[in-house]
């Protein structure tokens, strides 16, 4: 309900949700209404610029894919991983967040400090060389007999094939991820824990869990929900970046990160390439951030 | 404040020794051997290689011989580069990298602060508005798409630059303002923020009150509480720099750190990958300590365990 209230004072975060909504729903279904395939390769249609008559709409690639396809198909990509990783990355940083505000004293200048160093390291260098060294059947055989997946089953394939970076690139971002929040959170549960609310709950006999659970946390939700909604973009990016180096997803799986490093290399001779798969990403980045800063401004500014 | 060094010196160098360590075993544990490829070489040839490389020694060796080379700066030879040790390839990055890394960190000062500012002076004029509503897209622009946009328009359409390329000062104008931009925007953001807050204190009236120049309340007053935001960043970015360069390097071709940890992954060359994310670790762990010493000197609050760190 205040929800509803906060967007509707704020027309340009309306905007930016409905946006993300359509997108979300374009990626998810739209693929469903196309008359091409993401990865149909047609060479005599190599390279044709948007078009309403051939049915490209945004034109080929050099391989004659039909971009809307490859667009959708990222998105869901993007999509994915962004989600996926934005939720491992809010629950090791609201547990850690919360176990170093609710123990507090030394344990919580340790913790802390290992934050504050982890922030300086360049982890992003340490995610490249996971991805290039460990998406390999070696890995992958291992991983299916541990979780006793049918050697044959669908499963194990799609683990052999785009699974395994798909499943690397949710590990690597969603355990880099997590720093701001950890210390939104601390900062939060350290302010909330000296309420009498919590006294009381303590006198009447709750445990340490029961009081982070159910009377801490939920009371930190608003952050949380924030700086959550904010590292969806920031991991989005990242898997970008990571894509955009050539070492994501392998073609024809493409994420929009991908598909901005194939635009770039066909740029001077077929410019959609680069524009849309660059300016839908941009938009999405963007949206993702305005429904984001809404959301911390409307708790920063209660009382 | 000889304390409080000491006692980040203390964190640093356990630091240090795990994120080494920690890469030597990521390296270590991939799977596949350096010299697998897809023309497989005959078992003695490859046991020989491994010998000459001591890969066939048992792991507490070679992290032994890792660390020592480490200690001498001695990085090894390349897998795949014949003829060069890493320790050259780095140098030789370095001296492209470092320049570019400069360059654009010295724009993002030069030009967010005064921006930041002027932002915080006269928030009403329209120029500034303008500006900052730019700031806002260019903290969410990716550099990656950034560049590229650039190129197709001052190389591609008024021919101004050259698209890609390393050599001539001509080859150093959009990488570096690709990489920058980011950065101009957060930190005239971020300055914006701290001297609005700055501005607003009580301390500050007093000042007025007292009849200072508006300038001496800016510059003596104003402007050393308002910067530490903007310092606090300076840590954390420069990990986003190496890793912006990285990608700047790919889109303009040029020859620096980035393009060979690039190909370093792409070709699984172990020692060279080791030997790059080593030493960004060590550079980057120094760099952040010299940053923090220089908070703790603007705000001597820190260096007491008082300050709360923004």
């Amino acid at each position: 309900m205040r929800m509803w209230e906060l967007f509707r004072e704020r027309p340009l975060a309306l905007v930016a949700a409905g946006f993300l909504g359509f997108v979300s729903i374009a990626v998810l279904i739209g693929p469903m209404g196309l008359a091409y395939d993401y990865a149909q390769t047609d060479l005599e249609l190599g390279l044709s610029p948007p078009s309403w008559a051939n049915g490209h709409y945004l034109g080929t690639d050099i391989l004659g894919r039909d971009l809307l396809a490859r667009l959708l198909q990222g998105g869901r990509l993007s999509l994915l991983v962004a989600l996926v990783a934005t939720a491992i990355s809010t629950t090791i940083g609201v547990i850690y967040g919360a176990l170093s505000g609710y123990v507090g004293g030394r344990v919580d200048d340790v913790m802390m400090r290992i934050v504050d160093v982890l922030f300086s390291l360049p982890y992003l260098f340490l995610v490249l060389v996971l991805m290039a060294l460990f998406a390999e059947p070696e890995v992958v055989e291992p991983v299916i007999r541990l979780l006793r997946l049918r050697p044959d089953g669908a499963m194990a394939e799609w683990l052999r094939g785009p699974g395994v970076r798909l499943v690397l690139l949710f590990i690597a971002l969603g355990a880099v991820s997590w720093l701001t929040l950890a210390r939104i959170v601390r900062g939060q549960i350290l302010a909330l824990k000296t309420e009498p609310f919590v006294e009381a709950a303590r006198a009447a006999g709750a445990g340490t869990w029961t009081i982070l659970v159910r009377h801490l946390l939920p009371n930190a939700s608003g952050p949380i929900i924030a700086y959550t909604v904010l590292t969806v973009p920031s991991v989005m990016l990242q898997e970008a970046f990571i894509s955009f180096l050539g070492l994501g997803l392998q073609a024809p799986q493409a994420s929009w990160g991908a598909l901005v490093y194939e635009g770039v290399q066909a740029m001077s001779i077929a410019p959609w390439l680069l524009v849309f798969p660059a300016g839908i990403m941009v938009l999405t980045l963007v949206c993702f951030h305005v429904v984001g800063e809404t959301l911390r401004e409307a708790y920063e500014r209660r009382p | 404040m000889g304390g409080y060094i000491f006692k980040r010196l203390l964190l640093a160098i356990p630091l240090l020794w795990l994120i080494l360590t920690l890469t030597f075993f990521l390296v270590r544990w991939a799977p596949g051997k350096p010299f697998l490829r897809e023309r497989a070489i005959p078992a003695e040839i490859e046991a020989h290689l491994d010998r000459h490389y001591g890969l066939d020694k048992p792991w507490y060796v070679q992290y032994a011989n890792y660390m020592r080379g480490l200690a001498r700066f001695d990085f090894g030879p390349s897998y795949r580069y014949p003829d060069v040790t890493v320790g050259e390839i780095v140098r030789h990055g370095l001296r492209v990298s470092v320049p570019i890394g400069f360059a654009a960190y010295a724009l993002a000062l030069g030009l967010g602060l005064p921006l930041g500012v002027l932002a915080a002076l006269r928030p009403r004029s329209v120029v500034v508005r303008a500006m900052m509503g730019l700031a806002v897209f260019g903290v969410v622009t990716p550099n990656f798409v950034l560049g590229p946009f650039l190129v197709l328009f001052f190389s591609l359409t008024l021919y101004w630059f050259p698209p890609a390329g390393w050599g001539e000062g001509r080859h150093f104008v959009l990488p570096v303002v690709t990489l920058s931009a980011a950065y101009i925007a957060y930190i005239a953001r971020l300055t914006q923020s701290g001297l609005q807050r700055a501005l607003a204190q009580d301390y500050i009236r007093t000042a007025r009150a007292k009849g200072l120049r508006p300038r001496t309340i800016l510059l003596r007053h104003a402007l050393r509480p308002a910067l530490l935001p903007v310092l606090s960043f300076a840590g954390p970015s420069l990990a986003f720099l190496v890793a912006g360069t990285v990608v700047i390097e790919k889109i303009f071709a040029i020859p620096g750190l980035g393009h060979f940890f690039v190909q370093a992954a792409l070709n699984r060359d172990y020692t060279l990958i080791l030997g790059i994310v080593s030493f960004t670790a060590i550079a980057l762990i120094v760099l952040n300590l010299l940053m923090d010493i220089a908070i703790a000197l603007l705000d001597p609050r820190i260096a007491l365990g008082k300050g709360e760190r923004v």
